[in-house]
C-alpha cells in the first residue's frame, strides 16, 4: 500500500481533563486515489490529517508512506519527507501576506527539483491575470486557488486538504472541488480531504467516516460523481 | 466608574512577551539611572563646590614673596589693603619612585583659611607623616599607610585630603592644563614643616589673603579689589607671583567644568527615549495589525477609539514610568556615586551631600513619559482611524488595498522573497538604521577621544611657533641669538553663540623667523583653530573686547595661519603697539628654538613647550577615560538591544508564514536565510551608511555644540580605526542577535499555521 495508517492513538491533556481524540485509527490507501475523511466537529479528522502530514505526532501507532514509517524520522528527515511527498491545503489558506500570488506558489516550486510549469498552472488555477496581486487583493476562492497552486506545484505524492471549502460560499466551493478533482486526474496525486460536508463524499474514491476518534464507516465509493455535479 | 476590562490584558501581555519587555525595561532603567545619576551627582557636587567657598574658607587670593614677610610688614599690608593675611608657605619636592618630574607641593596644616577636607584616614600627627591629595595619590597608585621618600626621609601617608584651593591640580596658574599625574599637594604638621623648611632650607613664601569686606559680586569688582591689593603689595613686597581667587585656575577651573556636560546628557536621554518610543510604536503597530479582528469587534461593540488608544498606550507608559522610578532610585543611590567618581577622578573635590534634584526628576521621568505618550499616541491615532468594518476585513490601509511593488520574475525567487521582507518591514528597518547610527555615534564618540587627542598633540607639535615660547612678567633682554621678541595680550570674544573665551593676540616682528607668513598692513592672520571653531573666512571682521576695560577692538582677517595650539591672531608688532597703546619697542615675550638661560625665572610668567601640550593630552585622557568607556559600553548595549527588538518584531510578524513554510518542507536554515538575510543586509548597510553620517554628525556637533560649550580649540579629527571598530562591534552585536533569531525561528511550531489567522 502507498499510504498506511496503523492503529493511530492520540489524546490531549492529562488527568481528568485528558481527552482521547483518536482511538486506534487503521486504514491504507493506494496511490492516486482520492479519500474523504468525513465527520462532525471534534471527531478527530483534522488531528488525523495533521499526524499523517507530520505536523503532529501520534501517541501510538504509525503512519508509513511507501513503507517508510514517519515516527522513526528525525525532525530533519521529517522536513525532507514533507518537502518531497506532501502538499497541504488549509481552510484559511495560510498564504504569505507579503508575497504575490506567483511568489506564494513559487515558495512551493522552490522545494521541488521538477516543479510543474508555473504559467501552465496559473492558467489551470485561473490565476494568471492575478499573479502579481497580494493575497489581500484576492477573493476567498482566489486565495484558496493560490494555496492549491502552492501545494501542487511541486507535484507532491500526497495532497492533504483540511476543510478546503470550509470558508467559501457554495459556488466557490464547487469551483475549488472541481479544481482538486482536476489536479487529481491531471497529476495523479493521492488526495486526502477532511470535510464535514456530507455531499463531498460523492466525489471521492474512498470515504472514511470518523466519530469520537474511531472509524465508523470505511468504504469504496462505487457511485463516484464529478465535483461539478455535487449538490448541497 | 466601571473599569475597562481590557486592562486585564496588560499584565498578560507583559507575561506573554516577557523577554521583550524585560530587555526594554532593563535598557530604560540603565539609561535613566545613568542620566539621573549624572544629573544628581553634577548638581550635588556643584552645590558642594560652591558651598565649599564658605565652608572651607577659601582664600580671596594669594601672592608669593621673594622673601619672608615680617610681622610688621604683614600688619601694614593688612591695614593698607583692608585684608587679613595668612601664611600659606609651601615647598615643592620630588617624590622618589614616582614618575619623572612628579612633585608634591607640601603645606603645613591649615587652621584658618583653605581648610582641608579629610577624605580618608587621619591627619598627620608626627614629623614623619603626611596627608596627600586623593587624586594625585590615586594617579600615582599610593594608598593610605604607604610610605613615600622625599627630602631624604620616609613619610607615611596617614590620609587623603582635598584642598579647596587645589580642587583642580594646576601647578602654576600659567599652565595651560592641570596635571594630576605629575603634580599633587600634601599637608604635614606645622611643626614638621618648620623642621624641614626654615630659614636655611627656605620654602616658597606664599601668603593668602581674605578681604575684610566680602562684597565683590561682579568680576570687575573683584578685579578692582585685587588691583588695590596689588598696588599695596607692590610697595612692600618683592612679588614672585600674584593670583586673585577669580583668576586662580586651581580654584575656578572645576566650577567652570561642572554642568557643561549636562546638555549633552539630556540630549542623549531624549534621543534614546525617542528611539525606544519608536520601537514601542512599531510593536503597537504590529499588534494592531495582528489584532485587527478583535479591534474591529470591540469598535463594533461600542468601544471608542480613545478607549483603545488608552489601552495600547498603557504598556509603553507603564514600562517607562516603572523604569523611570527604578532608574531614579538606582541613579540616586548607586550611579550617582559612580558619576561622582568620574568627577573625583579628575578633580580634588570635597565630600558632598546628595541633593534632591527636581530638574533631574522632570528630565528623567516626566519628559520620557511625555515623549512615549506623544510618539505612540500619534502612531495609534493614525492606525486606529479606520472604520470597524475595515478592521474586521483586515483592510488596514486608509486609502484602498495595499498593492504589491512589482518585482521582475527574472530576479531569483529567494531575492524577491527577501525584497518582500524588506518592503514589509520598512518602518522597522528605518528605525533600526536610525538606532544603529545613533548607537554608532555614541560608540564612536566614546572611542574617538584618545586617538583624537594623540593626533591633536602631533598636530600641535608640527605647528608650534617655536620650541620655546616665553611670556615675561616684565621686559628683559636676552643675548640668545635665536630669540625673537614678540608682544602678546589677551582679548575676549564677543559672540553670543559661543562661550566667552580669551583670544591670544600676538604682535610679531615684520621679518619674523617664526611667523613666516606675511601680515598685510592693517590686517591680521587668524590661527586655523580660530577660523575653524568660529567658522571664519578670509575678509571677515573680528570684534574682540578687553574684559576689564570693555574697550572693543576690530580686526580684519587677511589669511589663515596654521597654528593648531590656540585660538589666536597675529599682527605686526608695530601695529600691536599702536592698537594697544604701547611704546614702539614694547615686547612681552620671546620665541626661541633653544632654552633661554640668561633670564631669571622670576621675570618669566610662563614658558610654553611641546611638553605642555602633551600634558593636556595626557590629563584629558585620564579625566575622560572612564566617561568614554561608559559611552562605548552604552553604544554596544544599544546596538544589541535595537537589533534584537526590531529583528524579533520581524520574526514575530511572520510567525504564521514561517510556520507555513516549515509545513511546506523548508528547513530552519532555509527559513533563516529567507527571513534573516534582509535584516543582515540592513544591518551591514546601516553600519556602512552610518559611518559617513556619524562623521558628518560628529563634525556638526563639534562645530555647533562642543565648540560653543568649551573654550580653546581641539580640531575634529576622527581616526578611521574608530569607524572600523564601531563596524566590528556592530557586527559582533548583530552576530549575537542572529543566533537569537535562529533560535526563535527554530522554536516556531508547525501548529502555529493551524491556528485561525486573527
Amino acid at each position: 500500500m502507498f499510504l498506511e495508517v496503523s492503529d493511530i492513538q492520540k489524546s490531549f491533556g492529562s488527568g481528568e481533563s485528558r481527552v482521547e481524540v483518536l482511538k486506534g485509527i487503521h486504514f491504507a490507501m493506494e496511490r492516486g486515489k482520492m479519500c474523504v475523511l468525513l465527520g462532525p466537529s471534534g471527531s478527530g479528522k483534522s488531528t488525523l490529517l495533521n499526524i499523517i502530514g507530520g505536523i503532529d505526532t501520534a501517541d501510538a501507532g504509525y503512519v508509513a508512506v511507501e513503507g517508510e514509517k514517519m515516527a522513526q524520522l528525525s525532525d530533519k528527515e521529517l522536513t525532507r519527507f514533507r518537502r518531497e511527498h506532501l502538499g497541504y491545503i488549509f481552510q484559511m489558506y495560510n498564504l504569505i501576506p507579503n508575497l504575490t500570488v506567483r511568489e506564494n506558489i513559487e515558495t512551493g516550486a522552490f522545494l521541488s527539483k521538477n516543479p510543474l510549469d508555473m504559467d501552465d498552472l496559473l492558467h489551470t488555477l485561473g490565476l494568471y491575470e492575478h499573479q502579481n496581486k497580494l493575497p489581500n487583493q484576492l477573493s476567498g476562492g482566489q486565495q484558496q486557488r493560490t494555496a492549491i497552486g502552492r501545494a501542487i506545484i511541486k507535484n507532491p505524492d500526497i495532497l492533504l486538504c483540511d476543510e478546503p471549502t470550509g470558508a467559501l460560499d457554495y459556488h466557490t466551493s464547487k469551483d475549488i472541488l472541481r479544481l482538486i478533482e482536476e489536479v487529481n486526474q491531471k497529476y495523479g496525486n493521492t488526495i486526502l480531504m477532511v470535510t464535514h460536508n456530507d455531499a463531498i463524499q460523492k466525489m471521492a474514491d474512498r470515504v472514511i467516516i470518523l466519530r469520537d476518534g474511531q472509524i465508523r464507516k470505511d468504504y469504496e465509493n462505487d457511485e463516484k460523481i464529478s465535483a461539478a455535479d455535487l449538490e448541497w | 466608574m466601571k473599569k475597562n476590562p481590557l486592562r486585564k490584558r496588560i499584565l498578560r501581555e507583559f507575561r506573554q512577551d516577557f523577554a521583550k519587555y524585560l530587555v526594554i525595561f532593563a535598557f530604560m532603567i540603565m539609561l535613566i539611572c545613568l542620566v539621573s545619576g549624572f544629573l544628581v551627582a553634577d548638581n550635588s557636587m556643584a552645590a558642594a563646590y560652591k558651598e565649599g567657598f564658605d565652608k572651607y574658607n577659601i582664600e580671596d587670593g594669594h601672592f608669593v614673596s621673594a622673601m619672608k614677610l615680617d610681622e610688621k610688614m604683614i600688619e601694614t599690608i593688612e591695614k593698607d589693603a583692608d585684608i587679613s593675611i595668612y601664611n600659606m608657605w609651601y615647598a615643592d619636592e620630588a617624590v622618589d619612585g614616582l614618575a619623572e618630574h612628579a612633585k608634591l607641593r607640601v603645606y603645613p596644616d591649615r587652621e584658618d583659611l583653605n581648610l582641608e577636607c579629610l577624605m580618608e584616614g587621619v591627619m598627620p600627627q608626627t614629623d614623619s607623616e603626611v596627608a596627600m591629595d586623593r587624586v594625585f595619590a590615586k594617579n600615582v597608585h599610593l594608598q593610605v599607610g604607604d610610605t613615600i621618600h622625599m627630602i631624604g626621609k620616609d613619610f607615611t601617608i596617614t590620609g587623603f585630603v582635598a584642598l579647596p584651593d587645589y580642587s583642580c591640580l594646576f601647578e602654576n596658574n600659567s599652565d595651560m592644563m592641570f596635571d594630576s599625574i605629575h603634580f599633587g599637594v600634601g599637608l604635614m604638621t606645622q611643626d614638621a614643616f618648620a623642621t624641614y623648611w626654615n630659614d636655611e632650607n627656605t620654602p616658597e613664601y606664599a601668603y593668602a589673603w581674605a578681604y575684610h569686606n566680602q562684597a565683590h559680586e561682579a568680576e570687575t569688582e573683584e578685579k578692582d579689589a585685587a588691583d588695590d591689593v596689588l598696588e599695596v603689595l607692590k610697595k612692600q613686597v618683592a612679588l614672585k607671583d600674584f593670583i586673585p581667587q577669580y583668576a586662580n585656575k586651581a580654584i575656578q577651573f572645576t566650577g567652570e567644568d561642572m554642568g557643561s556636560d549636562k546638555a549633552m546628557f539630556l540630549l542623549f536621554d531624549y534621543i534614546v527615549v525617542a528611539i525606544i518610543a519608536f520601537v514601542f510604536a512599531i510593536t503597537i503597530s504590529n499588534t494592531i495589525s495582528a489584532e485587527a479582528g478583535v479591534i474591529g469587534t470591540l469598535r463594533a461593540l461600542g468601544y471608542t477609539k480613545w478607549e483603545l488608544i488608552r489601552h495600547y498606550l498603557a504598556i509603553p507608559v507603564v514600562v517607562t514610568l516603572i523604569a523611570a522610578g527604578i532608574g531614579n532610585i538606582i541613579g540616586y543611590t548607586v550611579i550617582k556615586q559612580y558619576m561622582a567618581d568620574l568627577y573625583y577622578n579628575s578633580y580634588s573635590l570635597c565630600t558632598y551631600e546628595t541633593l534632591w534634584n527636581m530638574e533631574a526628576f522632570v528630565d528623567t521621568t516626566v519628559v520620557p513619559v511625555l515623549l512615549m505618550l506623544v510618539i505612540n499616541t500619534f502612531v495609534l491615532i493614525r492606525k486606529l482611524r479606520l472604520t470597524p468594518q475595515q478592521f474586521l476585513r483586515r483592510d488596514l490601509k486608509k486609502h484602498g488595498k495595499r498593492k504589491a511593488i512589482h518585482l521582475s520574475s527574472r530576479i531569483p525567487f529567494l531575492h524577491r522573497f527577501r525584497f518582500r521582507i524588506l518592503f514589509q518591514n520598512v518602518s522597522n528597518y528605518l528605525t533600526l538604521v536610525l538606532g544603529i547610527a545613533f548607537a554608532g555615534l555614541i560608540m564612536c564618540f566614546g572611542e574617538m577621544m584618545e586617538p583624537m587627542l594623540e593626533d591633536y598633540t602631533a598636530l600641535i607639535q608640527d605647528s608650534l611657533i617655536a620650541k620655546y615660547q616665553y611670556i615675561l612678567k616684565t621686559p628683559v633682554e636676552t643675548k640668545m641669538k635665536d630669540a625673537e621678541k614678540y608682544a602678546v595680550t589677551e582679548l575676549e570674544t564677543n559672540t553670543e553663540k559661543f562661550m566667552k573665551e580669551d583670544v591670544t593676540i600676538y604682535g610679531v616682528a615684520s621679518d619674523s623667523r617664526y611667523i613666516t607668513a606675511a601680515i598685510p598692513k592693517g590686517k591680521v592672520l587668524a590661527s586655523n583653530g580660530y577660523m575653524d571653531k568660529y567658522g571664519l573666512r578670509v575678509g571677515d571682521t573680528l570684534q574682540l573686547v578687553d574684559s576689564y576695560t570693555k574697550e572693543e577692538y576690530t580686526f580684519e582677517v587677511a589669511a589663515e595661519y596654521k597654528y593648531d595650539a590656540a585660538v589666536a591672531i597675529f599682527m605686526n608688532r608695530t601695529e600691536f603697539c599702536e592698537t594697544f597703546d604701547k611704546e614702539n619697542d614694547y615686547y612681552s615675550g620671546y620665541f626661541a628654538q633653544d632654552e633661554i638661560t640668561d633670564i631669571d625665572d622670576k621675570y618669566i610668567a610662563a614658558t610654553v613647550t611641546q611638553d605642555d601640550y602633551l600634558k593636556i593630552s595626557n590629563q584629558l585622557k585620564v579625566s575622560m577615560g572612564d566617561f568614554m568607556a561608559l559611552f562605548k559600553v552604552f553604544g554596544v548595549i544599544m546596538f544589541i538591544l535595537l537589533m534584537y527588538l526590531l529583528s524579533k518584531q520581524i520574526i514575530e510578524k511572520n510567525t504564521q508564514s514561517i510556520s507555513m513554510v516549515k509545513i511546506l518542507g523548508y528547513s530552519n536554515m532555509e527559513i533563516g536565510k529567507l527571513y534573516i538575510t534582509s535584516t543582515t543586509v540592513v544591518v551591514i548597510v546601516g553600519l556602512l551608511v552610518s559611518i559617513p553620517c556619524i562623521d558628518a554628525l560628529l563634525d556638526y556637533l563639534f562645530h555647533t555644540y562642543l565648540y560653543q560649550e568649551m573654550t580653546g580649540y581641539v580640531p575634529y579629527i576622527i581616526s578611521n580605526f574608530v569607524f572600523v571598530e564601531m563596524f566590528l562591534f556592530g557586527l559582533a552585536s548583530y552576530f549575537v542577535v542572529l543566533i537569537l533569531q535562529f533560535i526563535k525561528i527554530r522554536k516556531i511550531p508547525l501548529e502555529e499555521a493551524l491556528k485561525n489567522v486573527e
